[in-house]
C-alpha cells in the first residue's frame, strides 16, 4: 500500500512540474495552483484525504511522504508567483524600433568582377594581372597589331609623356602574352583589370573602364571549345535561358575571330523599340577568337603544337546590361544612393 | 560604308528583303550600324573591320555574298574598253617602286563636263557623297562600285607632259581640293608635273588640277600606293578620305588597268561620243607574287572542331576566289590579289568557317586541367578587407586614375608625376599619385546630397616616378567624415567620427587580418599637425592615418574633419600570418591598477614605449582606463589610470609575488617618466 502511495506521489510530482513549466501568466498560475492544492479537490488534498485509510503503523511514513511533496509544491508555487509578479513590474515595450547600424556596400563593379571570377574559378582558371601602364610592345606589337595598320586606330590610346613607347593599356589582352611568357601550356587564365581609351566622358563612354580577359591554350583546342566555354559562361552569368550567337569579326590577335551576342533578356526580340537590343533581339557582349599563331609565338608557344582561344569583355558593359544601368558615369560618381543598391 | 540595296542588285541577284539581307551580311561578318530609307531605297550602313578593304565596295560585297550563298548569281560587267599600251611623248616617272608599286595612267581628250544624270546623283547622295560634276562623280561612282580609288586631273593643268610620283621637297606646298594649304616635306608622297605638286598621293587631289566644267582633256590615275606612306601622311595632316581609308588598308594591285577601262566605259555612257583615248601607260615594274598558303586537308576539321569534308572546304575557298592545288595530303592555296588579309592557314580557316556558318559549329566545353597552384593573395586580402569595411558601414568607391596637377601636388613633388602626353583635358592630365583626392571628391558629392555621414574606401593603383621608371602601387584608402553613429531614442546623442573611433576601426581591420599594427607618431604634411601616424607592422611602414589638413578639405568643399587611412596593399600582402594552434594559458591572471599624474606635454605614446621597454616578463598586457584633466589636478598635470595584467605560464602567481613585481615595475616607471602617484 505504501508503494502505491509512493507511485502516486511520483506521478503527481511529475505532472506538477510539467504543468509549472508551461505557466507564463498569472491566470494560468491560478489554474495550476487550484489544480494541485485546492482545499476541495486538489490532487494533494485528495492524497491527504486518502491517508485516513492507511493502517496505523504505515501512517507516520505516509504522512511524511505526502508532506514532503506538499512542501515542494508550495515552495515551487511561491517561487513561480514571485517571478510572475516581478516580471510584470520589469516589462518594457520590446516593439520599440531597433537602431540603425551603419552598413556599407561593395561597389557594383567589384561585385560583378567577383561574379565573373567565380564562374571561371569554378572551371579551373587562374587569375592574373599586368601593369596598367604598358609598353607598346605588349599592348600592340605582341598582339599582332602591325605598327602602321589602321587596326591601331580602333583603340584610341593615351601615351605617357617622357616615356617612349609607353601607353595606358587599351585592353587587358597584354596579360595574355605576359602570362604565356611565364607559364607553359596547358594554360587557363582570366585577367580582370582596368583599361583606358581616349574617349570623352558621356553616358556610354568612359576613358577608364574595366575588362576581363580570358585565355586557354592546350593541345587540340578548337573553335568549338571557344563556343562551349563562352556559352557556358554567358548562361551562368545572364541566366540559363539566354541564347548565344557567334558572328565573324576581326581582332588582330585572334584568327578566326568572333563577336558574341546573347539574346535580349529584356524583350527577347519582341519589342522593335527595345532600349537594350533596339529590336534586333541580340545584344553584343564580347569579342573572342582562336589565338593568332603570331601571338602564341610571341608568348614562346609553338603554334604547331598548341592552339588556344581568347576572349575579352567589358565589365561595365555586362554590368549595365544585367543590372539595368543606363549611364556609365554612375559607376564613377560614387553617389551612395547608387552604391547602396548593389554589392 | 553605305550599301544602296538597289544598286547592290546590279551586281548580285537576290530575293531577300532588307532584313533578310541584313541577317545574311551579319553572318558573313558585317557589323550593321543602321538601316535608313533614302527616297524609297533602303541603305544599310555597315562597319567594316580593318582587315577587309575588299568589302569597301558594292561589287566586293556582292562577290562575298556569292561565296556565302552560291545560289545567288554574281553579275560581272564586261569592259567595253580594252586598253593597250599607247604611247606618245607623255611620261609617267615613278621615283620609288616601294612608294608606288603600280601606276596606271590614261589620257582622254575632247570630253564635255556636265552635270551627272539624276540617277547617278541620287545614288551618290544615298551613299553620303556630294555630286560635283559628271567626271568627278564618275570617279566617286567607280570608288563606291569597285572600291579602288582613282583620281582624275585636268590635263591642261599638268605642265611639261609628265607625271612624277615622288617625295615632296621641304619648300613645296599644295592647296588641296578642300582648299586646305599643306606645307610639304620628304615624308609626303606626291603626284607632280615637271615643277609643282598636283596631288597628295592616295589622299586628295590638288585644288588647281581638279576637273571643272571648263575641262576638255583629262588624265586618269589608277594606282597603288604604299599603305604606310599614305597612312603617315594622312595622319600628319589629320585627314581621312575615302581614298586614304582604302589605301591604308590595302588595295588590289592587279585591278588598276581594269579600273581605268571601267572608268572609260562610264564616261562613254554619260558624256559624249567625241572623246578619244590618247594615251595609256602602266608602270608596274616589280613582279607581283601572290600569297601562297600550305594547308593540310585535315586542318579545317581539326581547328574548327567539326567534320568538314575536304571537298567542301575546297569549294568554299574556290568560291572566295582562292586557287587550290591538290597535293595529296595538303593544298597549295593561292590567295587572290584583293585579299590582302590572308597570310596563313588560320586565316583560311576563318574563311571556311565564316562561309560554313559559325552557327553550324559545335559547342563543347574543353576538358583541360592545369597543375598550376592557384593563390591570389591580393584577391583574398581585398575580399576580407572589403567584407570588414562594408560590415562596419563603409561603401566602396571606384574613381578614375587621372588627376589634375593640383590633386597630385598635395602628395609629392611634381617631378615625380607620370603625365599623359595626350590627355582629355587638364583635369585628366596626370596619373594619380594618391587615392585621397578621389575619395574626397566622392565625399563632397555625397555631402551635397545632404548626407550627414560618409564612410568610403577605394582599392586602386597609384603611379609615381621611381628611379626613372614608372612605379605602380596597389593602395587602399579609407576615409570617414561626419557622423559615426546617429542618435536614436535610447542613445540621445549623435556620435561624430573622431580620430579615436577611426583608429579603433582601422586597428580592428588589421586584427581581422591577423596583422599586429602600431600607430607611431609621424610628420606628414597633408595631415593636421599632431594627428598623423604611421601604421607600422614589424618595423615596416604599411600606411598612414590622420586627420586631413583643413585647407585640403576646403579645396574639395568639405567642412567637417576628414579621417584618412592610406594603406599600401603591396606591403600588407607581404605580411604572413601562420595559423597554428597555440596553447593558451590556463593559470589565473591578476590585475593591478595604478593612477598617477603626469605632465600634460608627455604623450601616451611615450608612456607606452617606456612600458614596452621595461615591462617585466609576467606583465602580459596593460591598458589605459581613465583620463582626467582639470579640477583637483596639480597645474600642467593630467591624471591617468592604468591597469596591468600579470600572469605566469606555468603556475598560479601568488599575491605577494605579483605585488613585488608590480611595485618594482611601478617604481621604475615613476622614476623614468617623472610621475606622481595619485
Amino acid at each position: 500500500m505504501i508503494n502505491d502511495l509512493k507511485n502516486e506521489i511520483e506521478s503527481v510530482k511529475d505532472l506538477f512540474f510539467k504543468e509549472v513549466r508551461k505557466v507564463k501568466s498569472v491566470d494560468k498560475f491560478k489554474i495550476v495552483k487550484e489544480q494541485f492544492i485546492s482545499r476541495k479537490k486538489g490532487f494533494l488534498t485528495n492524497i491527504l484525504k486518502g491517508l485516513k485509510d492507511f493502517p496505523k503503523e504505515d501512517k507516520p511514513l505516509a504522512g511524511k511522504l505526502v508532506n514532503k511533496l506538499k512542501i515542494q509544491v508550495e515552495e515551487e508555487l511561491e517561487k513561480l508567483e514571485k517571478s510572475l509578479i516581478n516580471k510584470k513590474e520589469d516589462s518594457i515595450d520590446y516593439s520599440l524600433p531597433e537602431f540603425d547600424s551603419p552598413l556599407g556596400r561593395n561597389h557594383l563593379l567589384s561585385y560583378v568582377k567577383n561574379e565573373v571570377e567565380e564562374i571561371f574559378i569554378g572551371m579551373g582558371y587562374d587569375i592574373a594581372d599586368g601593369p596598367e601602364i604598358e609598353t607598346e610592345y605588349y599592348n600592340f606589337t605582341a598582339l599582332n597589331f602591325l605598327e602602321h595598320h589602321p587596326a591601331r586606330d580602333e583603340q584610341d590610346t593615351f601615351f605617357i609623356k617622357n616615356f617612349e613607347n609607353r601607353v595606358l593599356r587599351t585592353h587587358t589582352s597584354p596579360v595574355q602574352v605576359r602570362y604565356m611568357e611565364n607559364n607553359t601550356p596547358p594554360i587557363k587564365v582570366i585577367a580582370p583589370g582596368r583599361v583606358f581609351r581616349k574617349d570623352e566622358v558621356d553616358a556610354t563612354h568612359s576613358p577608364v573602364f574595366h575588362q576581363v580577359e580570358g585565355l586557354l591554350v592546350a593541345k587540340d583546342i578548337n573553335f568549338s571549345h571557344l563556343k562551349g566555354t563562352l556559352s557556358f559562361f554567358l548562361k551562368s552569368f545572364f541566366g540559363k535561358s539566354v541564347d548565344v550567337r557567334f558572328r565573324p569579326s576581326f581582332f588582330p590577335f585572334t584568327e578566326p575571330s568572333a563577336e558574341v551576342d546573347v539574346s535580349c533578356f529584356l524583350c527577347n526580340g519582341t519589342d522593335s523599340h527595345c532600349k537594350i537590343c533596339k529590336g534586333t533581339g541580340w545584344i553584343e557582349i564580347l569579342g573572342s577568337g582562336m589565338v593568332h599563331p603570331e601571338v602564341l609565338k610571341n608568348g614562346n608557344i609553338d603554334p604547331e603544337e598548341f592552339s588556344g582561344f581568347a576572349f575579352g569583355m567589358g565589365i561595365e558593359r555586362i554590368t549595365m546590361l544585367k543590372y539595368g544601368i543606363h549611364d556609365l558615369r554612375m559607376f564613377y560618381e560614387n553617389d551612395i544612393r547608387f552604391l547602396n543598391q548593389f554589392g | 560604308m553605305k550599301i544602296n540595296t538597289k544598286y547592290l542588285k546590279e551586281f548580285i541577284k537576290f530575293e531577300l528583303d532588307t532584313i533578310g539581307l541584313k541577317n545574311l551580311l551579319e553572318t558573313m561578318g558585317f557589323e550593321i550600324e543602321e538601316i535608313v530609307n533614302h527616297n524609297g531605297i533602303d541603305v544599310i550602313e555597315v562597319e567594316i573591320t580593318p582587315n577587309r578593304p575588299d568589302w569597301l565596295s558594292h561589287y566586293g560585297i556582292a562577290r562575298d555574298m556569292y561565296a556565302k550563298n552560291p545560289e545567288l548569281k554574281l553579275i560581272e560587267r564586261k569592259n567595253k574598253t580594252q586598253l593597250k599600251g599607247f604611247n606618245n611623248d607623255f611620261k609617267i616617272i615613278t621615283e620609288n617602286n616601294d612608294d608606288c608599286p603600280r601606276y596606271s595612267g590614261c589620257i582622254i581628250k575632247n570630253i564635255k563636263v556636265t552635270e551627272s544624270s539624276s540617277e547617278i546623283k541620287e545614288l551618290l547622295v544615298s551613299l553620303g557623297l556630294r555630286p560635283i560634276n559628271s567626271i568627278v562623280d564618275i570617279s566617286n561612282l567607280i570608288l563606291m562600285t569597285y572600291g579602288h580609288p582613282i583620281h582624275i586631273f585636268d590635263l591642261d593643268k599638268i605642265k611639261g607632259n609628265q607625271i612624277n610620283i615622288r617625295r615632296a621637297n621641304k619648300e613645296e606646298k599644295i592647296k588641296l581640293l578642300d582648299e586646305q594649304n599643306i606645307e610639304l616635306n620628304e615624308n609626303f608622297l606626291i603626284i607632280a608635273d615637271e615643277n609643282k605638286p598636283l596631288a597628295l598621293a592616295g589622299i586628295m587631289g590638288g585644288f588647281d588640277s581638279g576637273v571643272t566644267y571648263d575641262t576638255k582633256d583629262i588624265f586618269i590615275e589608277s594606282a597603288v600606293f604604299n599603305p604606310i606612306v599614305v597612312r603617315k601622311s594622312a595622319r600628319k595632316i589629320g585627314l581621312s578620305t575615302d581614298a586614304s581609308f582604302r589605301f591604308e588598308r590595302g588595295t588590289d594591285i592587279l585591278c588598276t588597268k581594269d579600273i581605268i577601262e571601267k572608268t572609260i566605259d562610264e564616261i562613254n555612257k554619260s558624256v559624249n561620243k567625241t572623246m578619244n583615248v590618247d594615251y595609256f601607260f602602266d608602270v608596274f615594274e616589280k613582279e607581283f607574287i601572290p600569297q601562297k598558303v600550305i594547308m593540310e586537308k585535315t586542318f579545317p576539321s581539326k581547328y574548327s572542331g567539326i567534320d568538314i569534308e575536304p571537298k567542301e572546304s575546297e569549294n568554299i575557298l574556290n568560291r572566295l576566289g582562292f586557287e587550290t592545288t591538290d597535293k595529296n595530303t595538303y593544298w597549295e592555296v593561292i590567295v587572290p590579289s584583293y585579299r590582302v588579309d590572308i597570310y596563313g592557314k588560320q586565316d583560311l580557316i576563318e574563311e571556311i568557317v565564316r562561309i560554313y556558318g559559325y552557327d553550324n559549329l559545335n559547342s563543347v566545353l574543353p576538358e583541360v586541367s592545369t597543375d598550376k597552384i592557384k593563390k591570389w593573395p591580393v584577391r583574398e586580402l581585398r575580399r576580407n578587407i572589403g567584407q570588414f569595411l562594408v560590415n562596419n558601414g563603409a561603401y566602396e568607391a571606384i574613381n578614375y586614375s587621372f588627376h589634375k596637377r593640383e590633386d597630385n601636388e598635395i602628395f609629392a613633388d611634381e617631378k615625380l608625376n607620370i603625365e599623359i602626353k595626350n590627355p582629355l583635358g587638364l583635369d585628366f592630365s596626370i596619373m594619380r599619385n594618391s587615392l585621397i583626392p578621389g575619395v574626397l571628391k566622392n565625399i563632397s558629392t555625397n555631402i551635397n546630397q545632404s548626407l550627414k555621414s560618409v564612410f568610403l574606401y577605394e582599392f586602386g593603383s597609384i603611379f609615381a616616378l621611381d628611379n626613372k621608371e614608372i612605379l605602380q602601387t596597389n593602395m587602399l584608402t579609407i576615409a570617414a567624415t561626419g557622423l559615426y553613429n546617429k542618435n536614436n531614442w535610447k542613445t540621445k546623442d549623435n556620435i561624430k567620427w573622431d580620430l579615436f573611433i577611426f583608429k579603433s576601426v582601422i586597428s580592428k581591420l588589421f586584427s581581422r587580418l591577423f596583422i599586429n599594427v602600431e600607430f607611431i607618431r609621424s610628420d606628414i604634411n597633408y595631415y593636421i599637425n599632431g594627428t598623423e601616424f604611421d601604421i607600422i607592422c614589424d618595423n615596416i611602414k604599411i600606411g598612414t592615418i590622420g586627420i586631413l589638413e583643413d585647407s585640403i578639405c576646403s579645396t574639395y568643399k568639405i567642412d567637417d574633419p576628414v579621417f584618412i587611412a592610406d594603406i599600401n596593399i603591396e606591403k600588407v600582402k607581404e605580411i604572413k600570418h601562420e595559423f597554428k594552434l597555440k596553447k593558451w594559458n590556463v593559470f589565473p591572471s591578476t590585475k593591478r591598477d595604478f593612477s598617477f599624474f603626469i605632465d600634460k606635454d608627455k604623450n601616451y605614446e611615450n608612456i607606452k614605449m617606456l612600458i614596452n621597454s621595461i615591462k617585466p616578463e609576467k606583465l602580459i598586457s596593460f591598458e589605459l582606463f581613465d583620463l582626467y584633466e582639470g579640477k583637483g589636478n596639480p597645474d600642467d598635470k593630467i591624471s591617468l589610470s592604468m591597469s596591468f595584467i600579470y600572469q605566469d605560464e606555468s603556475k598560479t602567481l601568488e599575491n605577494n609575488e605579483v605585488n613585488r613585481i608590480h611595485d618594482s615595475f611601478i617604481e621604475e616607471m615613476i622614476g623614468k617618466l617623472e610621475l606622481t602617484r595619485r
